[in-house]
């Protein structure tokens, strides 16, 4: 029985991360606080290093990562929103920094609860983006999240997010896979590219001026190679513990004519709704984005080609414009769909709100559901 | 923790309401103080689920909490994997480590009609259910829990014990998984008073009204 919060550290100790960069005070997570111990304790082989904000915790990861080593840290909220700058400094060098972010509604007003504003306002750094739906996930993720990133064909850092509280402060049953096997699948970060070695001097995040979009067109390609490495590790992951993974997880789909798009560990409730109404003979289903970036387009076609209404909900809001997924995939799909807001600052949504999406699919509107 | 190795389906049941139920989710809220245990007894009892063969998620909800202030955890138990998350708001079992929490929180709406009460209160059901009409129909438990643990460990600390009479009632978690799961649980506290919990667990159990009967029915079948 192991938190999210539990999890994601021990995904980033049987990687083997080397150094933890970490500011650890609100609204950090037990995550750090878990490492720290183990640290302590001598379980864990790592260097623990507070620092003074995110904003240098990011530094150091892009710095540490840029001396060769395998780095791993966690953050929350504001925290992420601290680091902004420095994230995009971390995808621009193509470190394979792998981070876990608790998402939590952003301030103001003050809220603990989960909400995806935080992680959203990322979208566009250039970091690869997981959503997970359970601890289990959790872990596997971080772990999977190496190899993804680290690819030479990626080559770009990972955020794997879990929701506030509904993860984070919940145990569940977690296996946690052998070390031997993990050291198998996941062997020490040997790294080709980006790496500050006195003997081989390089320079890295220079001036440039017209060679700019090269840069960006660069690190868009790895985005789309990402793809069929996340699908690829994926598999191995599969082989190794039996539990399946990939940028999007169908559910009951093969005749779904209602179907509802969601990230995160929403989605299990989500399930149990499906299930409840396919007792009662509805044709209804659930298709969960595991990766919001890259934007897992092929795999939202491919599931719902057949499906003749799509609701689509979003934990978030950008006003103005209305739910971020929902307009990801209206341009995905180029279709209508029902956008539903829902669960903004962990909200209570829970089987009977989902009940209710379901009969108000069919009408291209933004919906809040209270 | 060591893995479960046992799957025992006749502990897959639950005595609600005087009957023995098939466990399908089943799910527990907890009320309490800062610093009586609420969230040490939604782990002991997932932990012992769990080593029960049995899913189970377990969680607190805390605001900014402190020694005193109201708690409140959760426990969801199931046979299956389990897919609801998030607080609950219909628990087939409420369980109230101190009886104050009623004057400043409203504990008692919106429960299921088949909801089992536990409080740990020196005084009786009946007291309850007069004041408290919305629960007159419904099973209500009472256990002096810090009487039984000032005498057992020497502590106000009630969980454990509450624990034991809990098991007394509903067969929820075997023995032997509680016991294991204490020691998880409790870990970093000295070994003799984790025995002493039990101990003292354990005479909360046999304290369940009609406990010899039931057990004696439950042997019959």
């Amino acid at each position: 029985m192991i938190t999210g919060n539990g999890a994601a550290a021990w995904g980033a100790r049987l990687a083997r991360s080397e150094i933890v960069p970490n500011f650890p005070i609100t609204p950090q997570t037990a995550i750090i606080e878990v490492i720290s111990s183990w640290i302590a304790s001598g379980e864990m082989n790592a260097d623990f290093l507070p620092m003074e904000s995110e904003h240098s915790v990011q530094s150091a990861l892009a710095a540490a990562s840029s001396a060769g080593t395998r780095v791993f840290s966690a953050t929350s909220s504001q925290g992420l929103l601290l680091m902004t700058e420095m994230m995009f400094v971390t995808s621009g060098l193509r470190l394979p920094v792998v981070m876990v972010n608790v998402s939590r509604a952003l301030s103001a007003p003050i809220t603990l609860w989960s909400d995806h504003n935080d992680v959203l306002a990322q979208r566009d750094s250039g970091w690869l983006q997981i959503f997970c739906s359970n601890n289990q996930e959790v872990l596997d993720s971080v772990v999977m999240g190496y190899k993804i990133a680290e690819n030479s064909d990626v080559l770009l850092p990972m955020m794997i997010n879990l929701d506030g509280f509904i993860l984070s402060a919940t145990r569940e049953p977690v296996e946690i896979p052998d070390q031997d096997e993990i050291d198998d699948f996941l062997p020490a970060y040997n790294p080709k590219h980006t790496i500050l070695d006195p003997k081989e001097p390089m320079s890295v995040g220079g001036v440039v001026f017209d060679e700019y979009m090269y840069f960006r067109s660069q690190q868009r390609m790895a985005m789309c190679n990402s793809k069929d490495i996340i699908t690829d590790v994926c598999a191995e992951w599969e082989k190794m513990t039996d539990r399946r993974y990939g940028l999007v997880e169908p559910y009951c789909l093969e005749d779904s004519e209602r179907v509802l798009v969601i990230c995160g560990s929403e989605s299990a409730i989500l399930k149990y709704t499906v299930d409840k109404l396919r007792a009662d003979g509805e044709k209804v289903g659930m298709l969960r984005l595991r990766t919001v970036r890259p934007f897992p387009c092929e795999g939202i076609v491919d599931a719902l080609s057949d499906v003749e209404e799509i609701g689509v909900i979003d934990q978030d809001i950008s006003p103005g414009s209305g739910g971020i997924i929902a307009t990801e995939m209206k341009a995905c799909l180029g279709r209508d769909v029902t956008s539903f807001i829902a669960g903004l600052g962990g909200r209570r949504i829970g089987a009977e709100k989902y009940e209710q999406m379901f009969k108000r699919l069919g009408r291209d509107v933004e919906e809040w559901i209270f | 923790m060591e893995l479960c190795t046992r799957v025992d389906q006749s502990q897959a049941r639950l005595l609600l309401s005087g009957e023995w139920w098939d466990l399908s989710m089943l799910e527990i809220t907890i009320h309490g103080r800062g610093g009586q245990g609420v969230v040490v007894t939604s782990r002991i009892l997932g932990t012992a689920a769990l080593y029960d063969c049995m899913y189970a998620q377990d969680f607190p909800l805390y605001g900014a909490a402190r020694r005193g202030a109201p708690v409140m955890a959760f426990v969801r138990i199931d046979d299956r994997p389990i897919l609801l998350r998030g607080y609950i708001t219909k628990p087939n079992i409420l369980m109230l480590l101190d009886e104050s929490i009623m004057e400043v929180k409203d504990v008692f709406s919106d429960l299921p009609a088949d909801c089992t009460i536990i409080i740990n209160t020196t005084r009786s059901a009946g007291y309850f259910k007069d004041e408290h009409p919305e629960i007159k129909d419904m099973r209500v438990f009472c256990v002096d829990g810090t009487g039984i643990a000032l005498e057992y460990l020497n502590k106000p600390i009630p969980n454990v014990v509450i624990i034991g009479f809990l098991i007394g009632i509903t067969h929820l978690i075997t023995i032997d998984a509680f016991k294991k799961a204490v020691k998880d649980e409790l870990g970093r506290y000295p070994e003799d008073l984790i025995d002493k919990n039990i101990v003292g667990a354990l005479k909360a159990c046999e304290l369940v009204p009609g406990r010899e009967q039931r057990r004696q029915r439950d042997e019959d079948r």
